[in-house]
């Protein structure tokens, strides 16, 4: 006998849709910005666009950095809308600590010197 | 200081915004490579590619750190979609401990600096001979059915859960114990992590399993899914501080999605001992390497010139 097919919650489905989907969006900018370089190097493109390649590189790592503080945003998203106001609550504290910490890191300024 | 290290990537004839073809093509098998063993481990990423762009390629630490940070990132949220879809992620639990490891993360950003590179090269080592012991004396379900309170934490928090058992097809229902206990390792892990620039799943595991008692499938996908916050607020302060050569992470980042998917492939086929004792020596070998370069002994001399 074939039991039912097991479907997650639907929190756990949108998650899962977001982290997949971002995580794709990301790579594709990366490599991108990856080929747009490669072109550049080989001569097919004029060589001030390769600023233009890091820039992209950039955008796709910072697309990457971004993804979990956006998860979180669509969990507190998704906490209010089912009224749940303690998690609404522990998903605005993660939010508030990944705040504090790229304001005072980004004052602190660079380890390296 | 911080960039003196990346001159190997960047040629000083060649300008500051050009990425070298070859290097680029080099870092992305270093993250393929790095995350596909530590994938067939079980593992996060991180714990291979800083010592690889540390040891082969002469990066400054921090430069590493930055470049492993984000393909740790990659690699939960590549890996998290199919742990979610097969209902083994407790997301309440999750965010609960993110307070956590983000807390530990945030005193990690701010201490960064403070810490010489050479106690980060020993204190990366030892993080490695902990992973050893771990997969050494291995994991099993906790055991003891005995009911958890009924009004700590966990049960106000509505923290007890259940997971889809494939085999058995049907849901099994788990308590979650000792929620302060599992929140202050979190504090280390998450700690741990911004230094080094790790996803620190290993430190999680026993607060995984000792503390908040949690069956191993949900501790794994659970850890997994909290690994993506915890590397984004150090990330985060990383990135805007300009500490993260794009030029470097981008190419080990996606590297590394795709090692990934092929270490849980692997490790789906050909988990056996043989192989665990193969990786177990692995990580001995690495914590060694990053022990000489604590003491100043460069592995690969004949490259850096």
């Amino acid at each position: 006998m074939n039991s039912p097919k097991y479907s997650p919650p639907l929190l756990d489905r949108w998650l899962a849709t977001f982290l997949q989907y971002g995580t794709w969006v990301a790579c594709a900018v990366i490599a991108a910005g990856l080929v747009l370089n490669a072109a550049t190097g080989a001569g097919m493109l004029d060589a001030k666009d390769a600023r233009w390649a890091t820039t992209v590189v950039t955008a796709g790592v910072g697309l990457f950095v971004l993804l979990p503080i956006l998860r979180v945003t669509l969990m507190l998203a998704i906490f209010a809308q089912q009224r749940n106001r303690r998690y609404v609550a522990i998903a605005a504290t993660v939010l508030a600590i990944i705040a504090v910490g790229c304001v005072l890191g980004t004052r602190l300024g660079p380890v390296g010197g | 200081m911080l960039y003196s290290a990346t001159i190997a990537i960047f040629p000083v004839d060649q300008p500051r915004h050009t990425m070298s073809l070859t290097v680029t093509l080099w870092l992305f098998f270093a993250g393929l490579g790095s995350s596909a063993l530590g994938g067939m481990l079980g593992m996060a990423s991180g714990l291979f590619i800083v010592p690889m762009l540390v040891v082969l390629f002469h990066l400054d630490l921090h430069v590493a750190i930055g470049a492993s940070i984000v393909s740790v990132i990659a690699c939960s949220c590549g890996g998290a979609a199919n742990f979610l879809r097969h209902g083994l992620t407790n997301v309440r639990l999750a965010l609960v401990l993110e307070t956590g490891t983000t807390l530990g993360a945030l005193t990690g950003v701010l201490v960064a600096g403070l810490i010489p590179v050479a106690a980060l090269d020993f204190l990366f080592a030892v993080v490695l001979l902990v992973s050893a012991w771990q997969m050494y004396i291995r994991r099993a379900d906790p055991v003891g059915t005995a009911s958890a309170s009924r009004s700590g934490l966990a049960a106000a928090l509505n923290l007890h859960s259940s997971y889809r058992d494939p085999r058995l097809n049907r849901d099994v229902p788990y308590e979650v114990r000792r929620v302060p206990a599992g929140l202050s390792l979190m504090y280390v892990a998450g700690l741990v992590s911004a230094l080094l620039g790790i996803g620190s799943g290993i430190l999680k595991i026993p607060a995984m399993d000792h503390a908040l008692r949690l069956p191993i499938k949900v501790s794994t996908a659970t850890s997994n899914f909290m690994i993506g916050v915890t590397a984004a607020a150090s990330a985060g302060a990383y990135f805007l501080r300009g500490e993260i050569v794009s030029a470097i992470a981008g190419p080990v980042a996606l590297g590394s999605v795709i090692g990934a998917v092929i270490g849980a492939r692997v490790l789906m086929k050909v988990s056996n001992e043989k192989l665990r004792l193969l990786f177990l020596s692995v990580l001995v070998l690495v914590a060694c390497a990053m022990l000489l370069q604590g003491f100043g002994i460069d592995l690969t001399p004949a490259h850096h010139r």
